[in-house]
């Protein structure tokens, strides 16, 4: 038998040699020291060869690891706060046609408040002001849900009996009634007849303040009897809140427990007709820096309610 | 008992520890033996059980290394990370993690037949299943595993000579 090459070698280690040829590689080795010397060696790389890939098992999973998972597009900041804005102005534009509709209500006759509160709009029902423009929690509302009060502006105001019987019919022409997302318009389409008189030079009074996690607002008096409200919105803050918010949210519950009609029948109904109806006012726009949107409502023309944003913002600086 | 699952209860674990060897990602090996049962369950016969599912796997994995290359150079460069970072508390841990990172270069060095004739003889195929995967002649299986073996053992103790002076040039 001629020397067997590595090749065959191999093959006769793996047992992979027809017993016939086996017979005579080893026949061959035992006489050739040469080919006995191949045999050691490449038993040597069989085992070492073995060992070296044996240690491939040491490498652990996910050498590759998970691409970093693409942010998504909507969840840049910039997008949450352009839905925001979004979200805030078609509330802002629906809220204000209906509100044109139900204002006209309010120019021929009817209550300004009660026809606000048809609009699904958010009211403020925990406080009333009297006829010194004091403002007063009425103590049912207090005792019912005295920590709520802040929140009963997500309640639409479905109560009919509510409805032409509203906060307006107070003898002070009060204004407490801001929705401060759905950024209510309140009245602007109501005839300049039935306005009260404008005042040119506004005292500026802080009355007080109140804040939720939403928004912020600040209750002036221009002059005795006179309020107007200065909303704050957090946009971020308020989607994070509407988020958190579902339908049938306690809000809601809190707001009927509050029984808000009843507050409003406490006006007597002898000083309601006496009482000419008021216009209320919005105006709204949005700081460049903060992005927060603000609202000034109160019983002024949009001319008076613009000159009295730029006092506030004055004020403010 | 359907074939597929006997089929996986018998093979997996090889076919796993193959492709780990060849990729050098158990996470990656476990899919491509998962996908190479799927398309066993397609298959309507399998002559020579093994050597069809370690071929459909070599084939995946080329195919998938050709498809995605910048992963491949990914994983290459990760892999050198993997041995460049490896810091463990204990001495033969340290000592196992850098053998392993030589045998994973000894094993890449070698040419591709060689490599994966090697893996599949590893975990017990026989010539004629290793040439049907490779798709060689039965007669060169034998001359490809000892060029094989030869060369992976070459290699393996060069770089650990070098590993070596490394060491001893940084100690000195």
């Amino acid at each position: 038998m001629q020397h067997p090459d590595e090749g065959m070698i191999h093959t006769w280690l793996d047992g992979e040699l027809s017993a016939e040829e086996s017979s005579a590689l080893e026949a061959h080795s035992s006489e050739c020291s040469e080919c006995a010397t191949a045999i050691a060696e490449a038993r040597g790389l069989v085992a070492a060869s073995s060992r070296i890939v044996g240690l491939l098992d040491a490498v652990p999973g996910g050498v590759i690891p998970a691409w970093p998972k693409p942010r998504m597009w909507y969840a840049s900041t910039q997008f949450r706060a352009a839905a925001a804005i979004l979200v805030v102005a078609g509330a802002s534009l629906l809220v204000t046609r209906t509100g044109t509709e139900r204002t006209t209500e309010a120019a021929s006759g009817k209550l300004l408040v009660g026809s606000v509160s048809k609009m699904a709009a958010p009211v403020k029902t925990g406080a009333a002001t009297n006829a010194t423009g004091k403002i007063e929690v009425p103590p049912q509302a207090a005792k019912r849900a005295p920590s709520r009060k802040d929140t009963v502006r997500e309640k639409p105001m479905r109560d009919k009996a509510f409805q032409g019987r509203g906060v307006s019919a107070s003898p002070a022409p009060s204004v407490a009634v801001k929705p401060p997302e759905a950024e209510l318009r309140a009245a602007d389409a109501i005839s300049p007849q039935s306005r009260a008189p404008a005042e040119t030079g506004f005292s500026l009074r802080l009355l007080r303040m109140d804040s939720t996690e939403t928004t912020k607002r600040s209750f002036y008096e221009t002059s005795p009897g006179m309020q107007v409200i200065l909303t704050e919105l957090d946009p971020a803050s308020f989607m994070a809140k509407a988020m958190a918010q579902t339908s049938g949210s306690r809000e809601a519950a809190s707001l009927r427990a509050l029984k808000v009609p009843g507050v409003a029948g406490e006006a007597p109904s002898r000083e309601r007709k006496a009482l000419k109806p008021q216009a209320v006012n919005t105006i709204n726009w949005v700081d460049s820096l903060t992005h927060h949107q603000y609202s000034l409502t109160g019983p002024l023309s949009v001319e008076e309610l613009t000159a009295l944003k730029g006092r506030l913002l004055h004020t403010k600086r | 008992m359907s074939d597929v699952e006997r089929l996986f209860r018998t093979y997996n674990a090889q076919l796993v520890r193959y492709l780990t060897r060849r990729l050098g990602d158990r996470d990656w090996a476990e899919e491509v033996a998962q996908e190479t049962f799927v398309r066993a369950l397609r298959q309507e016969t399998i002559v020579n059980e093994r050597a069809w599912l370690f071929a459909v796997a070599t084939n995946l994995v080329r195919d998938e290394a050709r498809k995605d290359a910048r992963r491949r150079r990914h994983l290459s460069l990760l892999a050198e990370e993997e041995r460049d970072t490896v810091v463990e508390s204990e001495q033969t841990t340290l000592e196992r993690a850098q053998d392993a990172a030589l045998a994973r270069k000894a094993v890449d060095a070698l040419a591709e037949k060689d490599r994966l004739a090697l893996l599949m003889r590893e975990e017990g195929l026989d010539y004629s299943e290793i040439a049907e995967a490779l798709e060689l002649s039965p007669g060169s299986v034998g001359t490809t595993l000892s060029r094989a073996r030869r060369r992976l053992v070459e290699s393996y103790e060069e770089l650990q000579r070098d590993r070596d002076a490394r060491e001893k040039n940084a100690a000195s």
